[in-house]
């Protein structure tokens, strides 16, 4: 799995944005800023990536 | 493999327009869509560009070399057995960042490659300038700005392709940060000569590193213990450095390295007003909005198709039928008749019954996936299937099933599980493919009214829901989750949706048309020779007390095992009146129980064959039977309930 995050872009460090959320506890939009890609993620990967809070620019 | 031409491999990442660019150069041969993953085989083609023959290798798209699909796997076996002259690269300008890191991995390989920088446009009006020359010297290999889509740019990759394959154009892999590449330097020297390598020294070397655990450690351990030792070394001295898995290191080195070069090679020039996608994205996603507008699509999706295959329907159908009256006024009731109204019905039906919903069909449903829509579908779908116990990327062949099963069982190869698999596979059946679709409309539709027709879809779909909940509970297993790639929005060009249109309607011309014309004929002559009442009086149990419809309908269902739409139109051949008056021999209800039946009833003959194929006997013969045990008890249940 981290492996397929990596190949699509997602690493360790990268700057992220969440854009949408299903509804019932559905998949989240996930932009990543770094390197400019949007992936769906499901709940159950979504929930085990760490996230550090930015302030808004 | 002919050698004698220079074979040359498309790769890149999944919608990153390979086989847009593969078309525009071949002709119309691979289809294209927005919609990552749509090219599960790999096109094949001998072209002849500018008086020289080329072996193009158009390979589905892969986002590294380390697969974790078995689509994926298909490139890497290509990339190392036919040994390519020349590689193209296709990178998705719009996203060069992550695109560069294929690109950076496939230089590793050091074989002869340039990068076609497709979707510049697209890259422009996301207010990205890229550089192409200064890219060209930080990769050390030709980079040529594309348009697959409206062809601008493939003189020049051409030119830069023929260049390569004269002369030489010398690879160097890039490299990554000393204490690393010290390490991996370290490995590639202690490989020795009858290892079998792949590419170069190096790129073994790394490939070992980041190899799976039980793929490469535990075979290797076995073949080459000394080895073993060293590459357990150096991934120890690496993640000791690092304090992270090697594999994340590798893979981390490449991010960074295609990081920078995409920084120092583009100018982000965007404001701070959202651009039209981002916009009706936010909207298009909403958690709640979106519901609505995904049924609103389809509806009047739907409805479209009706409203434009209706009239035409109704206007194709006069002549078919003024014909058959002059055919039987002129050849009497012999055998004669019997041959030439079976080709009548077949040829004559296909026209006027298949073809008015058939075609427009295919044109939205290809205008839905340029546009992108669809994996945002996946997305807003995705807590659904996981009701059902399958994830959001099981949405893509199913989405496709609603097109033909055929491919979309093919198009489950993108599943990493095998139980994902084969709870996808045993469901597509029950998707309404475009030949039910046209039933559900020709029949449902024109009969009783579009607003049943759409009532049929829904409840098909919720069909599909229940039986993938059923399934899900004999296979339990955890499914892995999703991560889809979301394609940006496009706006689609009419040429390609064209295009596509056309490649599906000529395979349906040239595998589907023969079946439905050879089918007419058969029927024609069982009945010249009486002996359809034969099988009818078999199937007289389940098709009159079962099922509530006229005895001479049994024979249809028969043969509808072979191609959906035959059962339409032998629907009437059977019951022996033309398409006007069917009304007078069949009432409304019958034709609601009888559509189910049909489409439930069992996978096609090419369905079928492609389960058998892809995942197993067992599997295909499990289908069939869940589709027959599926069909008689819902038309029974339909038929207590009207």
């Amino acid at each position: 799995m981290r492996r397929r995050l990596f190949a699509l872009g997602f690493h360790v460090g990268d700057l992220v944005e969440v854009n949408a959320q299903g509804i019932l506890r559905g998949p989240l939009l996930v932009n990543n800023l770094t390197s400019d890609t949007s992936v769906a993620l499901g709940h159950g990967i979504a929930q085990k990536i760490l996230v550090e809070i930015l302030p808004d620019e | 493999m002919n050698n004698r031409f220079p074979i040359v491999v498309f790769i890149g990442q999944p919608n990153s327009g390979k086989s847009t660019l593969f078309n525009a150069l071949a002709g119309p041969k691979a289809e294209t869509s927005n919609f990552p993953g749509t090219s599960i085989k790999h096109t094949h083609s001998k072209v002849n560009l500018e008086g020289r023959l080329l072996n193009i290798i158009d390979l589905p798209g892969t986002y590294s070399l380390n697969p974790s699909e078995p689509a994926e796997k298909v490139v890497l076996t290509h990339l190392f057995k036919e040994k390519p002259d020349l590689i193209v690269n296709v990178v998705d300008a719009s996203v060069l960042g992550r695109s560069l890191e294929l690109t950076l991995e496939l230089l590793e390989l050091e074989y002869p490659m340039i990068v076609a920088l497709n979707m510049f446009d697209l890259a422009e009006k996301k207010g990205v300038k890229i550089d192409p020359a200064k890219l060209e010297k930080r990769l050390g290999v030709r980079v040529v700005p594309t348009i697959a889509l409206h062809g601008r740019g493939l003189k020049e990759l051409l030119e830069a392709a023929y260049h390569c394959l004269d002369e030489s154009c010398p690879v160097s892999s890039p490299r990554w940060s000393k204490d690393v590449e010290d390490e991996v330097d370290r490995l590639a020297k202690s490989i020795s000569p009858d290892f079998s390598i792949v590419a170069n020294r190096r790129f073994t070397a790394v490939k070992l590193i980041e190899a799976n655990e039980t793929f490469c450690c535990e075979v290797l351990e076995e073949i080459n213990p000394l080895l073993k030792k060293d590459l357990d070394r150096a991934k120890k001295n690496i993640e000791g450095k690092r304090h992270a898995p090697a594999y994340e290191v590798i893979s981390a080195e490449r991010h960074h390295l295609a990081l920078k070069i995409s920084e120092q090679t583009s100018r982000v020039e965007r404001g701070k007003h959202l651009s039209w996608d981002e916009y009706l994205d936010d909207i298009l996603m909403h958690p709640i909005l979106g519901y609505p507008i995904l049924a609103a699509i389809f509806l009047g999706f739907f409805f479209l198709i009706f409203k434009i295959g209706n009239p035409l329907e109704g206007i194709l159908l006069q002549p078919l039928s003024s014909l058959r009256i002059y055919f039987s006024g002129h050849l009497g009731s012999g055998l004669l008749f019997h041959l030439v109204d079976g080709l009548v019905q077949g040829i004559g039906g296909g026209i006027a019954i298949v073809l008015p919903y058939f075609l427009p069909l295919l044109f939205f449903m290809a205008f839905l996936e340029d546009l992108g829509y669809l994996a945002r579908a996946g997305f807003l779908l995705d807590t659904f299937m996981h009701r059902i116990g399958l994830h959001g990327k099981s949405i893509s062949p199913f989405i496709l099933g609603f097109g033909c099963n055929v491919p979309a069982i093919m198009s489950t190869r993108i599943l990493e599980s095998q139980r994902d698999r084969i709870i996808t596979s045993l469901l597509i059946p029950f998707i309404p493919c475009s030949a039910r679709t046209t039933i559900i409309l020709a029949l449902v539709a024109f009969y009783v009214g579009p607003v049943w027709a759409f009532g049929f879809y829904v409840f098909n779909i919720l069909l599909v829901a229940v039986i993938g909940r059923v399934l899900t509970f004999f296979f339990k297993d955890p499914s892995p989750g999703l991560i889809l790639e979301i394609p940006t929005l496009k706006l689609p060009s009419l040429r390609n949706m064209l295009i596509k249109t056309y490649l599906q309607f000529k395979s349906f011309l040239k595998f589907a048309w023969p079946i439905l014309i050879g089918g007419s004929i058969v029927l024609s002559l069982l009945q010249f020779l009486s002996l359809d009442k034969t099988f009818n009086r078999l199937l007289s149990p389940l098709v009159v007390h079962g099922l509530g419809l006229p005895q001479g309908l049994g024979i249809t269902l028969v043969f509808g095992f072979l191609r959906k739409e035959l059962t339409l139109i032998m629907m009437l051949q059977a019951l022996g009146v033309d398409y006007k008056n069917l009304l007078t021999v069949i009432s409304r209800e019958q034709i609601i129980v009888f559509t189910v039946f049909v489409s439930f009833f069992i996978p096609c003959l090419s369905t079928f064959a492609v389960l058998w194929k892809e995942i197993g006997k067992r599997v295909a013969f499990l289908s069939a039977g869940l589709s027959i045990g599926a069909a008689i008890l819902l038309s029974l249940l339909v038929r207590l309930i009207i």
